[in-house]
């Protein structure tokens, strides 16, 4: 069993799963220059709520001033936003905690009261409806060649049968598969080896809020 | 069963609220923040009858003989020795407050007559000797309150007396029995209660849990030589019985706890410790038993634990009960102690994801 984690640095970033963790994992290294910030993996949007009601309980939260938790839009970036609006509250009242409820996403509170500034991520981004942290990533490839043949591959595999529920992922991965050098790489690999350009305007947002941490 | 908890200048408690404890209460958090003195805090109300309670306490640390000063049997139990404060314990039971409050009380001179009850405990007495008294208030759900005096008789200076204005048996009396970590358990008087169980024809009850981490134990017997009365387990293969003692910390660990469950009902358990002398893979059948058996016997069980494997076997094996479970982490910020209080699903969270919640 690998040991549990306690919280060791004042800046955490929570994560929604592992592909997510190991992006900000990279992301921070790249955009920051000290390695001051903790990221933590809450699993799925259904645990936030009793991960943010655990993370006020645990030793040393009471020197964290800063939390920024991320998510996919998916279907719907309002519902996501009130989600994790509920998480926050739903920790508050269990746990009397007084973490600043943000009001909208890439945004840090501005809590005279509060020492603690909190934003939250909706990928792939600030005004986006929908979509995914994976969307994100192709959208700083777009024009890349490479699509046109992932898009045929797709489409193809679509007339032999295949459904694609979740298409951004089939594209993306089949994408870093079209490079030699990134043949089973997550995203995470995938950030550290600028396979996303890191200063794409796409990423500015996501860039900021990492810096501004 | 204690619901909510305020301890105030008792050991390294300023000001504690415990809120929402359960019928299973596991308590962790780091070295030295008051896991056993919780405990101590509330068997200071449950058990304030008797004389010794408080030298029960140092003895449990491993403190046999103490110097007979205010100074060594009093001060102590008060936060930061100070012993002109006042310690308060409020408990609600079963939906009931009551409290005591403790105090000192250098003139108290108990007339002989007053006296209701000695116990032995070996004290040795190379120093002055005073009426080492501390009063004790216990204040009643009904407001009323009975006002006993544990002190040190300098005329019986071996024998802590406690003497009460009114009849003890007034107080009214909670069941509960404290289970220390580091002591054995006293094998006399937990004959005594299986005793009570044999009589009643149940004694398999214990016998089935403890086959948990025995599964060759056929039976539990009572056996009498001399004056001593033991548990004596028989195993399969085996031609006679043997003393659950010498069978391992952990059998007479859960002997222990057995019996105070099923022996007679509606009892408060404080153990310290849980996981001490059992193996982490058995643990989850463990905490299926205790639970079954505390909901049957309608006793609360209060333990603590430094254990993240006992903490996830307790959320496995209660996986039938989980509103009975809560766990406490006690949280020390420069002197002030606080109890974070987590339910049956904010563990889960915590194990799947894996954080120090301890």
């Amino acid at each position: 069993m690998p040991r549990p984690e306690p919280i060791e640095k004042e800046k955490l970033i929570l994560a929604e799963g592992r592909d997510a963790y190991h992006f900000f994992c990279h992301a921070c290294n790249f955009y920051r220059e000290v390695e001051d910030v903790q990221v933590m993996n809450f699993g799925g949007n259904d645990e936030l709520p009793n991960f943010l009601s655990d993370l006020t309980n645990m030793d040393k939260f009471d020197e964290v001033n800063t939390i920024v938790i991320s998510r996919d839009a998916e279907t719907d970036a309002d519902a996501a936003i009130m989600s994790i609006q509920d998480a926050i509250k739903h920790a508050n009242n269990k746990n009397s905690a007084n973490i600043p409820i943000p009001q909208e996403s890439f945004k840090y509170t501005n809590n005279q009261k509060s020492s603690m500034k909190v934003a939250f991520m909706i990928f792939p981004g600030p005004k986006l409806k929908k979509g995914t942290l994976e969307h994100l990533c192709l959208s700083t490839v777009e024009g890349d060649p490479l699509l046109e043949c992932v898009d045929d591959y797709l489409e193809c595999a679509k007339t032999k049968g295949e459904r694609f529920p979740r298409a951004h992922k089939n594209k993306l991965y089949c994408f870093l598969s079209g490079k030699d050098d990134f043949i089973g790489s997550r995203i995470g690999l995938a950030f550290k080896a600028k396979v996303w350009p890191p200063d794409h305007l796409a990423l500015e947002p996501f860039k900021r809020i990492i810096q501004e941490m | 069963m204690i619901t909510d908890v305020l301890v105030k200048n008792f050991k390294c408690f300023k000001s504690l609220i415990v809120p929402e404890l359960g019928r299973i209460t596991l308590i962790s958090g780091r070295n030295n923040v008051g896991k056993t003195a919780l405990l101590e805090a509330l068997f200071l109300l449950l058990d304030m009858r008797n004389p010794v309670t408080v030298l029960n306490q140092y003895s449990r640390r491993g403190i046999k003989q103490i110097t007979l000063t205010t100074e060594a049997i009093w001060g102590p139990i008060f936060c930061d020795y100070a012993k002109d404060g006042e310690i308060l314990v409020s408990l609600t039971i079963n939906g009931n407050p009551e409290q005591v409050t403790v105090r000192f009380n250098r003139e108290f001179a108990p007339p002989p007559s007053m006296t209701v009850q000695t116990e032995e405990q070996q004290i040795s007495t190379d120093e002055e000797l005073t009426t080492l008294a501390v009063e004790i208030e216990y204040t009643a759900k009904s407001g009323e309150k009975i006002i006993l005096y544990h002190f040190c008789d300098p005329n019986n200076q071996s024998r802590p007396t406690v003497v009460s204005k009114t009849k003890p048996s007034k107080i009214p009396l909670q069941l509960a029995s404290f289970l220390p970590s580091k002591e054995h358990n006293q094998p006399g008087e937990i004959a005594k209660q299986f005793s009570n169980l044999a009589q009643q024809d149940r004694e398999n009850e214990a016998v089935e849990f403890l086959r948990i981490i025995e599964p060759r134990l056929e039976s539990l017997k009572i056996i009498t030589e001399g004056p001593n009365s033991l548990v004596h387990g028989k195993l399969k293969d085996l031609t006679r019985t043997l003393p659950i003692n010498f069978m391992g910390e952990g059998m007479e660990k859960l002997l222990a706890l057995i019996v105070a469950i099923t022996h007679s009902p509606n009892r408060i358990i404080l153990l310290d410790e849980i996981e001490n002398g059992l193996h982490y893979s058995i643990l989850p059948k463990i905490w299926e038993a205790l639970g079954k058996a505390l909901r049957k016997y309608n006793c609360q069980l209060i333990t603590t634990t430094h254990s993240y494997e006992c903490l996830q076997a307790a959320h496995e094996g209660l996986s039938e009960m989980p509103e009975d479970f809560r766990y406490i982490r006690l949280h020390q910020k420069d002197d002030e102690i606080s109890a974070k209080l987590s339910n049956y699903d904010m563990i889960g969270t915590a194990i799947k994801t894996n954080l120090e919640v301890r």
